[in-house]
């Protein structure tokens, strides 16, 4: 990779040497996936600086140790970058689980010193999935460092933002240095759509977009997807489909004719190759329905556990929701949770639905995830509308899922059973 | 014993060998991985149940969430990171878990590692080199 002499600089440790080891990280990795230079990035939504997950397990004495090593080590440099560096979920003391005593009051204790870091050193730890929501929202063409599968599909394609798939490492190293490697979606090449996917079905709800996404990722793979037929789409929908999209694929974007910004057309989309030679699946009702029940592990009955909110909620679906409730109380037998970032749970509160909320019986909780910090539950039965989140909480808490329409789940909730 | 060598492409440099764990599918290491444990946890994944701990652990590439690089990071800490990794694409996130945690990676061999590497068959990786050594026996 060719570099300039400040670059050069940073590798060699002229900076210090964390810097060196950000730097070794970002030509190691660009090299490894072609790059041939490093390009400047003011836009950085990193992860890794989190308290340990409470609730799953008692979180050990190492555990609490790695957690305040490594926030020291991706804070130990001022970040470069311009924009706000926003840090996702990953923390779970927003979970009411009960007694935590002296644990909870030590992981606050480590969550105070992360955030003291962070902001000495420019971080903004949001703790989000959908940092867009929430003050970092990437303008078209913008190149971005960005974490997070499902935030990465949704600025690349709904936003016409630039990022390759970011982890941990190269995201702290990038806002440290303000530069990424240039590979992938960084580059017009390598936006262009390489598969093509007609959509019959109509899609009538956000979860409907969300079965797309997830029947699109398996077909797609580590390839962009075009989605030809299915018409707009609505926030709560773009969100669906692009965390779904990122769970059986290893998707970085899609092009939806007519709405992402580069693809107004599909010849756009296609970057002047011809579409007769590309890969074609149909995901009409069958295949819909179909993708319902690769996910389905629950019959019609009893349920457990009502999660709205992945990607976390915007404000208004919070209020969607409250209003579907319509004052009703959730069935004792159910526990519903709902998902947004923090700015969101405390507007909620100011406005008022989050009292509506808890006289329902419902729970507002932020910066983190079922998926992320939930107690395992072995064969709990669990409902929610996102694809994504009964993927990962079959594995992660044990739980048996399904997945139906916000306004069906949130009946479910108050009925006490799913009615599918 | 018979040893065959195939030539590959390096996408991160080093050396690793163990016995093959061998799944023609993608994986997600967060939310399908228990880091602890070694253990390939995606429900109804072909390598669900899987042991990784120093394997060459051959497979597609990565899928899903982003997190894989921190993933394998406790992974390495705990013991239980793979010896070498060999995929047939090359995502990102397995490239940048590579890199950060010093595991050999390798793609592109001359033949097609599902059809040529067995299941437990000792496989070595030479990244720098640019092949791999399998050792069916």
């Amino acid at each position: 990779m060719e570099l300039s002499r400040e670059q050069r600089i940073l590798l060699e440790g002229g900076q210090g040497p964390s810097l060196g080891l950000f730097m070794r990280w970002l030509v190691e990795w660009g090299e490894a996936m072609g790059a041939r230079r490093l390009v400047p990035v003011q836009n950085v939504h990193l992860s890794g600086i989190s308290p340990p997950a409470i609730g799953r397990e008692k979180p050990s004495a190492q555990a609490y140790e790695q957690a305040l090593s490594e926030a020291e080590l991706y804070c130990s440099s001022p970040v470069r970058c311009a924009a706000a560096t926003c840090a996702n979920a990953d923390v779970a003391l927003g979970i009411p689980a009960g007694d935590q005593g002296a644990e909870a009051a030590r992981l606050a204790e480590i969550r105070d010193r992360q955030l003291d870091l962070a902001r000495k050193a420019g971080i903004a730890l949001s703790w989000t999935c959908t940092p867009f929501l929430v003050g970092n929202l990437p303008s078209r063409g913008e190149v971005c460092a960005w974490t997070e599968s499902s935030a990465i599909v949704f600025i690349n394609s709904i936003l016409g933002a630039r990022t390759t798939r970011h982890g941990t490492e190269s995201a702290v190293a990038a806002a440290a240095t303000g530069y990424v490697p240039e590979f992938g979606a960084l580059l017009e090449e390598g936006r262009r759509g390489e598969l093509l996917v007609d959509v019959h079905a109509p899609l009538r709800t956000p979860a409907d977009w969300g079965a797309l996404g997830y029947f699109a990722g398996e077909k797609a793979g580590l390839r962009n997807p075009v989605f030809r037929g299915p018409g707009r789409l609505g926030l709560g929908a773009a969100k669906q489909l692009s965390s779904a999209v990122a769970t059986t694929g290893g998707v970085t974007m899609f092009h939806l004719v007519g709405v992402t910004p580069e693809a107004q057309t599909l010849q756009q989309a296609l970057g002047g190759q011809d579409p007769g030679r590309l890969e074609l699946y149909a995901f009409g009702n069958e295949e819909l329905k179909e993708t319902y029940s690769r996910l389905r592990e629950l019959d019609s009955g009893p349920i457990d556990y009502v999660m709205l909110g992945c990607p976390h909620l915007s404000l208004q679906e919070v209020i969607q929701v409250t209003r579907a409730l319509a004052g009703r109380k959730v069935s004792p037998g159910v526990r519903l949770e709902l998902w947004t970032p923090h700015a969101l749970r405390a507007e909620a509160q100011r406005l008022g639905f989050l009292r509506e909320l808890e006289l329902s019986g419902a729970l507002l909780l932020a910066d983190s995830c079922p998926a992320v910090c939930s107690p395992v539950m072995n064969g709990v039965r669990v409902l929610t509308d996102s694809f994504k989140q009964a993927h990962y909480l079959r594995a992660a808490i044990g739980a048996r899922v399904a997945v139906d329409a916000t306004e069906a789940c949130v009946e479910a909730a108050v009925r006490g059973s799913w009615q599918p | 014993m018979s040893v065959v060598k195939l030539r590959c492409r390096k996408v991160v440099g080093g050396h690793g060998e163990g016995p093959a764990v061998v799944g023609r599918t993608r994986l997600s290491f967060w939310g399908g991985f228990d880091a602890g444990r070694g253990v390939i946890t995606e429900r109804g994944s072909p390598l669900e149940g899987a042991r990784v701990a120093g394997t060459v652990l051959v497979f597609i590439s990565s899928k899903g969430s982003s997190e894989a690089s921190r993933v394998m990071a406790a992974a390495k800490r705990n013991g239980q990171a793979p010896a070498a990794i060999i995929n047939t694409e090359v995502d990102a996130m397995v490239a940048l878990a590579c890199v950060a945690s010093g595991i050999p990676m390798v793609t592109d061999l001359e033949e097609d590692p599902f059809r040529r590497i067995r299941p437990g068959s000792r496989v070595t990786v030479q990244a720098d080199e640019g092949y791999v050594l399998v050792e069916d026996g």
